[in-house]
């Protein structure tokens, strides 16, 4: 395992992790001072079930799988960390031992707060209880909203939907199989429906897509 | 005799948010808090109104609901006994982001929300337990996001098979302790889907007894594996469990 400083794209992946992103950037920079990014060559071992869970950690990059190993020796895989993504943070919240093992793929990029430090930083200033309280809430809304178009709208409303949430001008420039994985739909799918939007003339597919009737898009995106 | 604090307590204590609390914060909480029994099909809190309570599920379940700002609203999920709803009020000003209302029959304590955050304020652990739990909520809710985004109608049913799978004589069991229409709407599908779903899944060995009540997974890996959840580790026994 090797080590490297953190560097600003490193701040901005953690900023956007919920249980940090009520902090400011000097906030943030102070809970994580001293602590650098593990990068790991090879598979290993993060933590294993039962220990104390002292630290968190952020996924800058790779992958960390999350299983447990069965009396019957069979291992359990319960989920797999992708980078920018937290593990651990609730239960080292909670005060508990970590409920699973962690291990890294090789390659992975990994970045630990310890409790010690985050608490010291929420006991100093109290008032950073509530705005993490505010900003988990606010997530939480966030949530809300996407499992409610998942559920309730049709591929196509979801394009729509995202399609006029760009705020970059009628021109969009965003690559097809990002917007493809935002809206949960198979490449097939979105085919299917930018040719569908394309045949309602709401929109034109060129080098980038062109909004050619925003108000009929937003009026088929409800 | 017992009182209503002692007995709000005695639930209290086994919740999961409150479990790792000691007696005396319980008790604190237990005095923040009331019975509330509704019927079935009543309001438990509404989208938009003050949040001015959080409700602990006793017995019973509840729906919860989203509008979206073109005023469209959906489920978005079930809760059951052990779920804590109404987080919004804990902080200042806030209002419900999501409307709550009851399937059948519910018990629930409502916890003061005003008088929860004070708490929280004075008992720095107990914020961080809560915290916690929030985050998992979340984290919960990803997953959720996840498997609708990349899994079909059947895996999804799928995994919420596995997950309340009961091991029994070398077969899992899963109890469906809600109707059926419940679930679909759960899961984010019809009826009709449930039934298709379940239909696909006879093929990997998960049959329904006791007039669909109890649905049997004949093995649970082969499962987990069409769910699309083995591991990526080449390890043939690795199998990921819904959490």
């Amino acid at each position: 395992m090797s080590r490297r400083n953190l560097v600003a794209a490193d701040y901005d992946l953690i900023s956007n992790v919920a249980v940090m992103s009520a902090f400011s950037r000097p906030e943030v920079a102070d809970m994580v001072s001293g602590t650098a990014v593990s990068i790991y060559p090879a598979s290993q071992l993060l933590f294993n079930e039962g220990e104390a869970a002292d630290k968190f950690f952020i996924v800058i990059k790779g992958q960390v799988r999350l299983f447990r190993i069965l009396g019957d020796g069979r291992v359990t895989l319960f989920h797999l960390v992708a980078a920018g993504e937290p593990l651990a943070e609730a239960v080292m919240l909670a005060g508990q031992n970590y409920p699973v093992s962690a291990e890294c793929a090789p390659g992975s990029e990994v970045v630990a707060i310890s409790k010690t430090q985050f608490v010291t930083r929420l006991k100093a200033d109290r008032a950073m209880i509530g705005r993490m309280m505010q900003s988990l809430i606010e997530r939480e809304r966030f949530f809300y909203q996407e499992l409610h178009d998942l559920r309730q709208r049709s591929p196509m409303q979801r394009l729509a939907g995202f399609l006029l949430a760009q705020d970059g001008g009628d021109k969009l420039s965003v690559p097809k199989h990002v917007i493809a994985n935002r809206i949960g739909v198979t490449p097939e799918t979105f085919s299917r429906a930018l040719r569908r939007l394309e045949d309602g003339g709401f929109i034109e597919r060129d080098v980038d897509m062109t909004i050619r009737d925003r108000d009929g898009l937003s009026r088929f995106a409800q | 005799m017992i009182n209503d604090i002692e007995r709000i307590a005695g639930v209290l204590r086994f919740a999961t948010y409150f479990r790792t609390w000691p007696q005396e914060d319980i008790l604190e909480l237990a005095g923040l808090c009331d019975w509330v029994r509704l019927d079935a099909d009543t309001a438990m809190i509404s989208s938009g109104q003050p949040a001015l309570a959080l409700y602990l599920i006793v017995n019973g379940h509840v729906e919860l609901s989203f509008e979206d700002r073109s005023g469209k609203s959906g489920l978005i999920d079930l809760l059951g006994n052990g779920q804590l709803v109404g987080e919004c009020a804990l902080v200042p000003e806030g209002c419900y982001a999501v409307s709550v209302r009851t399937l059948e029959a519910t018990t629930a304590i409502r916890i003061d929300g005003p008088g929860f955050s004070d708490f929280l304020a004075d008992h720095f652990d107990c914020a961080l337990t809560m915290m916690s739990a929030m985050t998992e909520r979340l984290c919960q809710m990803l997953r959720q996001a996840e498997e609708l985004k990349c899994r079909s109608a059947a895996q999804r049913l799928g995994i919420y098979l596995l997950a309340d799978a009961v091991a029994i004589d070398g077969v899992y069991e899963t109890p469906l302790t809600i109707e059926k229409s419940a679930l679909a709407r759960k899961l984010g599908m019809t009826s009709e889907t449930i039934s298709r779903a379940l239909k696909k899944l006879v093929d990997v060995g998960v049959t329904q007894h006791s007039n669909g009540h109890i649905i049997r997974i004949a093995n649970a890996e082969i499962l987990a594996e069409w769910c699309g959840l083995a591991g990526n580790d080449g390890d043939e026994n690795a199998f990921k469990t819904a959490v």
